[in-house]
């Protein structure tokens, strides 16, 4: 029971408030979320070693110096030297390495090792962490190499299967129709059975985004695969947000993807425009760094990557 | 890596805007409390499985908000007051025979400690009991009363010096 200045009180509250109109932007709100998760992840895992979820952290970049047998032979396209946009010409350093990909062999080994190298500019937090992905949709994770063989041995594959669905969906991208391979590639992350996520949804720029970062984990995933590299190059240049730019990376010709999140409607201050820029090999798709931070706020997040090929054998053995 | 569920999407769509004027009275600026919504529900996305198993979600998102509105003010103290309230000169109601001016009462509750602010909006504002705001602020239900009472005395000497009396 309120007293009579209580009620006055809370019918003064509501008279200020109670007509002020407000419509939220779910699809930014779900894209903002979501890079949330994507950092806490990496955060955790530098804070405790582990947990399940650190399978959705991969997303980021890579430098690659190579990838023992895949493709090494120079590209024999000229790169644009302009930022290029959206459409599938002016993608077309995307799709002409795509081309290329698509036809090499397939390299020796039946698992991709990826060690991920984490910097946060504005902590000075630095996380090494190693990732082996089985072509056969396994995932190891170890806070160190050496920690690998005990995670083969065990079976302790993490990730619910959800890097295999990515990396297969990437695989029919590479000479598949587009639009199947994007609702395949977006809703990779979908619990086989449950409902579709895209039947949810005719947002495309929602839909674009889950493209993005579903590719950016399958071109982790599978960056000792050609295809795979070849079938993510040709989904992420069907993103009209997202911008080639012709890079040189640590002595390396590269192509840097950037794909910069919208200013939220009404909301520069949540959201300053988070953006993610992957760098990829020139010559190979080979992915070899990311950064992801908001524009006009602390620097965010820095990923330098090593992918070689290995044999799971060797790793359950020790002798990679 | 999940997708949120159409549970997440109909819990944003039916606590946006009640978070929205909680937001705003804790800041004192609309604009201000949009982002801080934007930025709660997020977060909210980000711990979704864990709200779902919350006694309460509504209380999680809430508490969220509300450490975001401290955060915000911790990082801004130096800041100029919110523009909000001096443009808002449309008066309140009658309260006890005399028109409150909205932006006087505004800049009252903006004076008050964080915690009390909170309290004053919860326990007004959302005609929260007692125990439900102390499950919000997570603290016990004698902090809440206590927090109440030094608001209402705080806001009726402040009003009461603008001759606006509560």
């Amino acid at each position: 029971m309120k007293s009579p200045v209580e009620q006055r009180l809370s019918d003064a509250l509501h008279d200020i408030v109670d007509t002020q109109p407000f419509e939220p932007d779910p699809a930014a709100i779900e894209r903002r979320g979501r890079r949330l998760q994507r950092r806490a992840v990496t955060v955790r895992i530098a804070g405790t070693g582990v947990a399940a979820a650190a399978v959705a952290v991969a997303v980021g970049a890579m430098v690659i110096p190579d990838v023992p047998g895949s493709q090494s032979t120079a590209l024999p396209a000229t790169h644009q030297t302009t930022p290029t946009t959206g459409t599938s010409a002016a993608q077309q350093p995307l799709v002409r390495l795509a081309d290329y990909l698509k036809t090499a062999p397939k390299p020796t080994g039946d698992a991709t090792l990826v060690m991920r190298d984490q910097n946060y500019p504005s902590t000075g937090l630095r996380v090494v962490a190693w990732d082996l992905y089985g072509d056969d949709g396994t995932y190891y994770f170890a806070r160190t190499r050496a920690g690998l063989p005990a995670q083969v041995v065990g079976h302790k594959s993490r990730g619910e299967g959800i890097f295999g669905r990515e990396v297969a969906a990437a695989e029919y991208a590479a000479t598949g129709d587009l639009n199947t391979a994007r609702d395949e590639m977006a809703d990779a992350p979908t619990n086989p059975g449950d409902p579709k996520a895209i039947s949810r949804t005719n947002d495309k720029s929602l839909i674009d985004n889950w493209v993005w970062e579903d590719s950016l984990d399958a071109l982790t995933a599978g960056a000792g695969n050609p295809v795979v590299r070849a079938g993510v190059l040709r989904l992420l240049s069907t993103l009209s947000e997202v911008t080639v730019t012709d890079t040189t990376t640590t002595g390396q010709a590269t192509l840097t993807l950037t794909d910069t999140e919208p200013v939220v409607k009404d909301g520069p201050k949540s959201s300053s425009g988070y953006t993610e820029a992957l760098c990829i090999n020139a010559d190979t798709g080979v992915p070899v760094t990311f950064h992801g931070g908001d524009q006009a706020q602390s620097p965010g997040i820095d990923i330098n990557y090593e992918v070689s090929r290995v044999t799971l054998a060797d790793v359950a053995a020790g002798t990679f | 890596m999940r997708r949120p569920d159409d549970e997440y999407r109909e819990f944003v769509e039916s606590r946006a805007r009640p978070l929205h004027r909680i937001a705003y009275l804790l800041c004192g600026d609309w604009h201000l409390a949009n982002d801080l919504v934007q930025e709660a529900l997020a977060k909210t996305f980000r711990h979704w499985r864990k709200v779902q198993r919350a006694d309460s979600p509504d209380a999680y998102v809430k508490r969220i908000l509300i450490n975001e509105a401290n955060r915000h003010a911790r990082r801004h103290r130096n800041a100029a007051p919110p523009t909000d309230v001096a443009a808002e000169e449309t008066p309140a109601p009658d309260l006890s025979n005399r028109v409150v001016d909205r932006e006087v009462l505004v800049r009252a509750l903006l004076s008050l400690p964080a915690r009390q602010r909170a309290t004053v909006v919860l326990r007004y504002l959302e005609d929260m009991s007692e125990r439900e705001t102390a499950a919000v602020l997570k603290c016990g239900e004698g902090t809440v009363k206590s927090q109440t009472a030094r608001a209402l005395g705080t806001l009726k000497n402040l009003l009461n010096r603008e001759e606006l009396p509560l």
